[in-house]
């Protein structure tokens, strides 16, 4: 699946709750070959992300210092192509979508949550990811090839003049 | 309320009521001690003391909820509704005391009602409260459990690859322990399942979230209204669903949740062993029409006529508020609908709820 990378895949989990960040934890790490790291709040979340590069962020909406939303816009400030996914409750399922809408969520997944649905969409969004690195990896590749054309167009029309 | 009033003259001979007497439910006691006893067996309405009799009235008083009292006698008793010095001015005074004791009843009633729909309120709130606290411990152990599952099925891989030996393998104890596990992880599985199963029907139930008006399926509120009264229906109770082709309904779910419950569970209680509810939904017109029949014991006439009265119950007191039916009534009402019960004693009862497919505001 995501064959296209030869890297790692790095998961960050956030949720205030210690039992829901072992059972994802748990999970990821028997299913995938994923780097998980987890974090109990916003703030240690945000020191990872500020530190080394995420692929894919998971959060729980409701946590004491700041809500899963505004802590995913951090996230997306920072790095603006690390895939969002939240976490959260029925009753927050209004906030979730507008979430989405607003700063442009990847997915939120309500608790209680299967697992068979997360993996599903943690494997997708990651392949988003991948397929996203990859196509600006090209855009580069297009863009030097170009510049060394041009380069070599420059060299000839001066040989020629 | 019944049309005739039910008058306890205490002391006075009743002939002195005249012909106002006619159209009353009299009752006559000549002391106190009989007075009392006929008050506690039935509440009159309006009750009638004299000069010797009129000791009473503090007592009665003391209750808001008594009936108004009128005094023959010359004596001026603030706590009476009135006091007469004539007998010619009874038949106006017992009408007047009649019909506020209707008034009175009537204003008891709402209250009992008010209370009643704060209680259910507060007690969704609650519900939905609780249900919400419930999504992150029980969204752990439903992963946990898959977790288990899953881990286990990895062991038993490996127990059966390469690197595990013949003797560690066949090993009974292994055997065991890996088929104990494997049972143990199994029920974890359907018992999670089944918390969240009953946590969601608890939140469709309050619907706190979406207590507005809107188009609903109602077929969905049936079957969180049954998975809640589950313990009711248990093993005794076959429920057979016959669900027909209706179109969504504009309603607030949450108090039509509240009528299927009360009719659903009244009628696993009118049911003494074993039986069947049945339950059927179709369309009729310009109405969706819901059945819910029970094999139960039935109710006698006499009492099917008041079976939507608030405050009449036949279950013992402290078992039964008599509030149920009538807030179910009220609630159909307001959602501009109709329920009709027809009952066989001995053989069951059926309630039909319809509520209109269009919606009318009013």
């Amino acid at each position: 699946m995501i064959a296209d990378s030869d890297r790692q895949p790095v998961i960050l989990v956030v949720d205030d709750e210690e039992m829901v960040l072992v059972s994802i934890k748990s999970f990821l790490l028997l299913e995938t070959d994923y780097e998980v790291i987890t974090c109990n709040g916003p703030t240690a979340g945000l020191e990872v992300v500020k530190a080394r590069t995420i692929d894919l962020v998971v959060s729980d909406y409701l946590m004491p210092d700041m809500d899963g939303i505004s802590f995913l816009m951090q996230v997306k400030l920072l790095q603006p192509h690390t895939i969002r996914i939240l976490l959260t409750g029925y009753a927050d399922k209004e906030n979730a979508i507008k979430a989405i809408n607003e700063v442009g969520l990847y997915q939120y997944i309500e608790k209680p949550w299967q697992n068979a649905d997360l993996l599903l969409v943690i494997k997708n969004g990651l392949e988003k990811r991948f397929l996203i690195e990859k196509l600006q990896q090209k855009i580069m590749e297009v863009q030097m090839a170009q510049e060394s054309l041009q380069e070599i167009q420059d060299q000839i029309i001066k040989a020629f003049m | 309320m019944p049309d005739s009033a039910k008058v306890l003259v205490v002391g006075t001979d009743p002939a002195a009521l005249g012909e106002a007497g006619g159209s009353l439910e009299v009752r006559h006691a000549a002391g106190l001690s009989e007075a009392r006893r006929l008050y506690q067996e039935d509440t009159p309405d309006v009750v009638v003391l004299n000069g010797s009799t009129a000791d009473w009235l503090p007592e009665l008083a003391a209750d808001a909820d008594a009936p108004p009292v009128l005094v023959l006698g010359p004596a001026e008793l603030p706590q009476a509704f009135g006091c007469l010095s004539s007998t010619a001015d009874l038949p106006a005074w017992l009408a007047a005391a009649a019909r506020y004791r209707r008034l009175q009843l009537e204003q008891k009633r709402g209250r009992e009602r008010m209370v009643q729909q704060e209680k259910m309120a507060a007690l969704g709130s609650l519900v939905a409260g609780i249900a919400h606290d419930m999504h992150t411990p029980i969204g752990t152990i439903t992963s946990n459990s898959d977790i288990l599952g899953r881990s286990l099925a990895r062991l038993r891989e490996l127990i059966a690859g390469e690197c595990c030996s013949e003797s560690f393998r066949n090993n009974p104890e292994v055997v065991r322990v890996v088929k104990i596990v494997d049972e143990i992880t199994k029920i974890n599985q359907l018992a999670s399942d089944r918390i969240v199963s009953i946590v969601r029907s608890l939140r469709n139930f309050a619907r706190l979230d979406e207590a507005e008006l809107r188009e609903t399926n109602l077929h969905e509120c049936l079957e969180s209204t049954l998975t809640l009264i589950h313990h009711e229906l248990k093993n005794r109770i076959t429920i057979r669903k016959e669900y027909g082709d209706i179109p969504l309904v504009r309603c607030h779910p949450n108090q039509i949740n509240q009528v299927f419950m009360n009719i659903l569970v009244n009628a696993a209680h009118a049911i003494p062993g074993a039986g069947t509810v049945t339950i059927r939904t179709f369309r009729d017109g310009d109405w969706v029409k819901i059945q819910i029949a029970d094999t139960g014991i039935g109710i006698p006439a006499e009492n099917l006529k008041r079976i939507f009265e608030t405050g009449f119950t036949t279950k013992g007191a402290g078992l039964g508020t008599g509030l149920g039916l009538a807030i179910c009534a009220k609630i159909i009402q307001d959602h501009n609908g109709a329920v009709e019960v027809e009952s066989e004693v001995g053989r069951g009862t059926t309630f039909t709820i319809a509520l209109p497919v269009e919606w009318k505001t009013s």
